[in-house]
């Protein structure tokens, strides 16, 4: 019997790498030392979690923080079943009981007092304290922990605590350059290689937009997405503006600034 | 009227008397010379414009003069009727600036003459600008249309087109030209003397000795008729530009269509003009819109077909261009009649190589002093961190670094000048001596890197004398580094004294500073008033916005009492009973106001660079700011700093945080001015000190600044940036979240390095700044 079999990953997820990330992730999954995924949103982290699982043969556990995500969403509670209490596993302590990978995204968006239960498996005692069962949990050495951030401009009261992300190996993540980030959105729009071309160098424009108030341009998977609605027919400016500008910014003077790239563009 | 006689005039047409009349008679010298009806008739209007803004009021009386002088008596009521409904319709900007350009925003109008403003497309065509290019490229208005590399200069208003969708498109597509031209490097070329182009046409035209590069206006006297090439040569790079453009941004071609043939057909074609004249306004169409242009006879027709077939081979480079302009002009030399010059392509303009030559010379002088200044400190830092490993190899060359290995763009920067070295080096990637400008460059700070990859796309290499200069600059800071460890007796003992980092011995300078703290006295004015009512449309979204930031409303689950059952929780409590735990307490959820416990301190530039625009535009962000703070409950501070030399930083008290934001509070931020130097550390460090005695649970420091930190003496350039840095990774490590926001026309790549990556943000119009310092403290604290 496999454990864990519905989080498995049994088909290649298609991922071009950026650079040495996977040499990078791999030696830690050796060392048993965790990830942290740096970068923008929308530009592979959680794709290349995706590849990583499948070329681990381990089975991937995601959780996607928010403000409200409590200990026990992540350790787990007791249910009731007819009558019974009965204890169910979280997510992560489900991935320690198995030795899957656990994928912690976005976890800044998360409240600090959740987050402190990572600590004592992040770092060399590699262990899960669960308070309710009385029970303190080993990580076998084929559990990995990984979690991810972006570093962009943003609030103060969101930042990473030295204490956190000195336990950590980190990988920083960009915007792929042109070609493969070209190559990218083909694949996953089905848009031919011209089209996906002009709308990574629509990306391009609207990433030299920092100082003129838009502090993260598009991402890879916002071309994604303009991409898909032009292969089911949308006119494509139109599709850039949906998926595109307005997706970006409020701001109507930027707004209107993105919209004349795209209408220089298509 | 003399100005008392004015001022009294005034009086009795207003019911209230401003504050004061000092003011007012700043505003009545405009007219003082003025006809005595001229002045009568200018007063009459003041009752009617009084009523709706006092700061409207004044500027009118400021462009009255000049309104007269284009406008006759009877247009005073209506322009007065036009810009007081531009006010109500958008605010006392809009009509202060409708008010200053009187011929534009009011005579073309009532001539019944449309037309789209500069100002009105600026917003949009900016960051459109910049998005293509990578370079920070302004956009500006002037008489002509072109380019200098750094700026583009387009006319202050379009008329030609009569839809104003249409007049945008226009300035659009010369925008988008002027891009082209640069990113298709038509100001690039120029070259050698040796060049085979060159020595053919020197051969053919015997032109003098030429000197040992070309650049285009040179090119162009290498022809007898250089008028005629200049042009050919001009068209032939409009082609290949046109070609560019039409390729990349398909959809700009596409939409401008219309409005090119509509250019192409209202070209005046004269009737007598010269053969190659004809042929060139030939080529000018064929540009614009691919058509034939002017209507060929059958004995111009076969020149004409030879031109256009060597014009339409395909160039890729301005170097072709100036080959087929060669090849163009000697199938033309032969007409004899005096060449006209055709007029240029409306949306192209002419070319201005001397003009282009400057902005780059500009641009590269700017590149080459960040990058050594950078250099410097790093080859100082890198020393510093190798002297003793020098030492023990007892390295008989010094340890000087030095510039190595020349191929492609690799640059390796070596403490040893022993060139094996470099080899052991590379392989050991750890060592700490080597540095490379290609590769991984995990070693040299981002803004040198960028700085390295602008150099090398301008030049294709990074000059030797750089990299000497910096070392240069390296060592003569290294002496000055025992000249400047200070005797111990010049320690200082004034009431608060703070030390300054010292980047160059990675140590502070002991009680080097003395801060005297200084209180602001307040001043009456219009000012707070004025700065209310013109934003008043913002104020008023602001205060909403910011409402709705208090009021940040959330359910928190577990809580031991509450509005209602938390189902989650109970299930967890009769689970954990059954389970035989001892079940949670915390069975309830409560409607929570989430507490903002947030004290920021703004710290406010007052240096003498921030005379005029930034100090007015700081005053009226810092009024707003304390607006919306009002709202939002949160505390806070506002100092001011400068000073002279490192015994005296002044530090002004503007607002502590115990004082309540009152009338006297605003004129304190209203009497905020320029004074001396910018000495940022201690200010810094004495902000960092107040907000550690401040209990609350986030606590900021944002900085308001123009710029580069520089004192009278030696605190400038890296020294400065250094201890500016490190007073600001002081405030981190207390537990402050420093944020410094930048006003200035250009982002230098120093910024980064000195703020922090993430820890700044840069408003390059001023104008904006009392709009984004509400919207940037929103962000932060959210
Ligand atoms: N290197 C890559 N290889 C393959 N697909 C990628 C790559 N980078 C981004 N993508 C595509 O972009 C989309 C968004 O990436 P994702 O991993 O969800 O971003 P993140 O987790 O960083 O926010 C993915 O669904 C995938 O289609
Ligand atoms: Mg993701």
């Amino acid at each position: 019997m496999q454990p864990l079999k519905e989080y498995m990953i049994t088909k290649e997820p298609f991922y071009l790498a950026q650079g040495d990330e996977l040499a990078i992730a791999e030696a830690a999954y050796v060392h048993t030392i965790p990830l942290l995924l740096k970068g923008p949103t929308g530009c592979g982290k959680t794709r290349f979690m995706q590849h990583l699982a499948w070329k681990l043969q381990r089975p991937l556990v995601t959780v996607s923080c928010h403000d409200d995500l409590s200990t026990s969403d992540l350790v787990g509670r007791y249910l009731i079943k007819g009558g019974e209490a009965l204890w169910v596993d979280g997510p992560l302590t489900m991935a320690v009981r198995h030795g899957a990978i656990c994928y912690l995204d976005e976890i800044v968006e998360a409240r600090k007092d959740t987050t402190v239960v990572i600590h004592p498996l992040a770092d060399d005692r590699r262990e899960l304290p669960i308070e309710k069962l009385g029970e303190l949990l080993h990580a076998p050495p084929e559990f990995m922990l990984a979690i991810s951030y972006n570093p962009g401009y943003q609030s103060v009261l969101k930042d990473l605590k030295q204490s956190t992300r000195q336990r950590f190996i980190s990988l920083e993540f960009n915007y792929p350059k042109q070609e493969l980030e070209a190559d990218i959105v083909r694949h996953e729009s089905g848009v031919d290689h011209a089209t996906a071309e002009v709308l990574v160098r629509l990306a391009a424009m609207t990433r030299n937009l920092k100082d003129a108030g838009l502090p993260e341009g598009a991402s890879t998977r916002l071309l994604i997405h303009a991409g898909k609605l032009m292969q089911s027919g949308m006119e494509s400016r139109r599709a850039c503006r949906a998926a595109i500008s307005e997706t970006l910014t409020d701001d109507h003077e930027l707004l209107a600034s993105i919209n004349e790239m795209i209408n220089s563009l298509f | 009227m003399n100005i008392a006689e004015l001022k009294d005039s005034f009086f009795a047409q207003v019911p209230s008397h401003p504050p004061n009349d000092w003011e007012i008679e700043e505003h009545l010298e405009h007219i003082v010379e003025l006809p005595a009806v001229s002045q009568e008739l200018i007063l009459s209007h003041v009752p009617a414009i009084w009523a709706v803004s006092h700061s409207l009021c004044y500027s009118y009386l400021s462009s009255a003069r000049s309104a007269l002088n284009c406008l006759s008596t009877d247009h005073i009521t209506p322009w007065v009727g036009d810009f007081l409904d531009t006010y109500e319709k958008d605010g006392l900007r809009a009509a202060q600036h409708s008010m200053a350009d009187v011929e534009s925003n009011f005579l073309c109008r009532i001539r019944g003459e449309a037309g789209l403003d500069f100002n009105a497309a600026a917003s949009r065509l900016t960051p459109y600008a910049r998005s293509i290019i990578e370079r920070k490229i302004t956009l500006a208005t002037g008489p002509r249309i072109y380019t200098d590399t750094e700026c583009i200069y387009l006319p202050g208003k379009l008329t030609l087109c009569s839809s104003d969708a249409e007049n945008f498109l226009l300035y659009k597509l010369i925008v988008t030209f002027q891009l082209g031209i640069l990113l298709q490097g038509t100001y690039e070329f120029d070259p050698e003397a040796d060049n085979p182009l060159i020595v053919e046409l020197v051969n053919t035209y015997g032109a003098g000795p030429v000197p040992e590069r070309i650049g285009l206006d040179l090119f162009f006297s290498l022809f007898p008729n250089s008028r005629l090439a200049e042009d050919i040569f001009t068209l032939q790079e409009a082609q290949r530009v046109s070609r560019f453009l039409a390729a990349s941004f398909p959809g700009l071609w596409r939409d401008t269509a219309k409005i090119r043939s509509d250019l192409a057909a209202s070209r005046v074609l004269q009737s007598q003009l010269p053969a190659h004249s004809k042929m060139m306004e030939g080529l000018v169409h064929r540009v614009i819109t691919g058509g034939k242009g002017p209507p060929w006879n059958s004995m111009e027709l076969p020149l004409h077909e030879q031109v256009l077939a060597e014009f339409n081979k395909p160039a890729g480079s301005a170097a072709d261009s100036a080959a087929q302009t060669a090849v163009i002009y000697a199938m033309l030399k032969h007409v004899e009649e005096t060449y006209i010059k055709v007029a240029p392509v409306y949306y192209i303009g002419r070319l201005r190589p001397a003009e282009a030559r400057k902005g780059m010379r500009r641009r590269r002088a700017t590149a080459k002093e960040e990058f050594i200044k950078i250099l410097a400190s790093v080859i100082l830092k890198v020393d510093r961190k190798t002297a003793d490993v020098v030492e023990n190899e007892n390295s008989s060359q010094g340890a000087s670094p030095v510039l190595s290995g020349e191929e492609g763009t690799a640059m390796l920067l070596f403490s040893s000048k022993k060139q094996d070295n470099i080899h052991t080096a590379r392989e050991n990637m750890e060592t700490p001596r080597f540095l490379t400008l290609e590769g991984p460059m995990a070693e040299l700070p981002e803004p040198l890197r960028n700085l390295a990859e602008e150099i090398v796309a301008d030049l294709g290499h990074i000059p030797n004398d750089y990299i000497s200069a910096a070392q240069g600059m390296a060592g003569r800071a290294a002496p000055s580094l025992q000249a400047a460890s200070s005797p111990a007796g010049e320690s200082l003992a004034a009431p608060i004294t703070y030390d300054e980092w010292d980047f160059r011995r990675n140590g502070f300078r002991k009680d080097w500073c003395r801060l005297l703290e200084k209180q602001v006295q307040p001043i009456k004015g219009t000012f707070v008033d004025s700065t209310l009512d013109k934003y008043k449309g913002l104020l008023r979204q602001l205060k909403k916005q910011f409402e709705m930031l208090r009021s940040s409303e959330r359910f928190i689950k577990r809580q031991r009492d509450g509005d209602e059952i938390d189902l989650d929780a109970l299930i967890e409590s009769i689970s954990d009973t059954r389970a035989g735990k001892s079940p949670s307490e915390r069975l309830f959820i409560r409607l929570q106001r989430d507490e903002r416990d947030i004290a920021v301190l703004f710290l406010v530039d007052m240096s003498s660079s921030t005379e005029g625009w930034i100090n007015q535009a700081i005053k009226e962000a810092l009024i707003l700011m304390g607006e919306a703070l009002q709202v939002l409950g949160d505390r806070f501070a506002i100092y001011g700093f400068s000073g002279m030399r490192r015994l005296r930083s002044d530090f002004y008290r503007v607002k502590d945080f115990a004082e309540p934001y009152s009338e006297e509070i605003k004129g304190r931020i209203a009497a905020i001015g320029p004074q001396e130097y910018t000495r940022m550390g201690p200010p810094l460090r004495h902000a960092i000190e107040m907000l550690k005695n401040v209990e609350a649970k986030v606590r900021l420091l944002v900085t308001l600044s123009d710029g580069k930190p520089e004192d009278y003496d030696d605190y400038k350039g890296e020294y400065a940036i250094e201890d500016t840095r490190h007073a600001l990774i002081e405030a981190k490590a207390s537990g402050i979240h420093p944020f410094c926001i930048t006003i200035d026309k250009q982002a230098h790549d120093y910024i980064g390095h000195m703020y922090g990556e993430v820890n700044y943000i840069f408003v390059d119009e001023v104008r904006k700044l009392p709009l984004r310092l509400p919207e940037i403290y929103r962000v932060l604290t959210t």
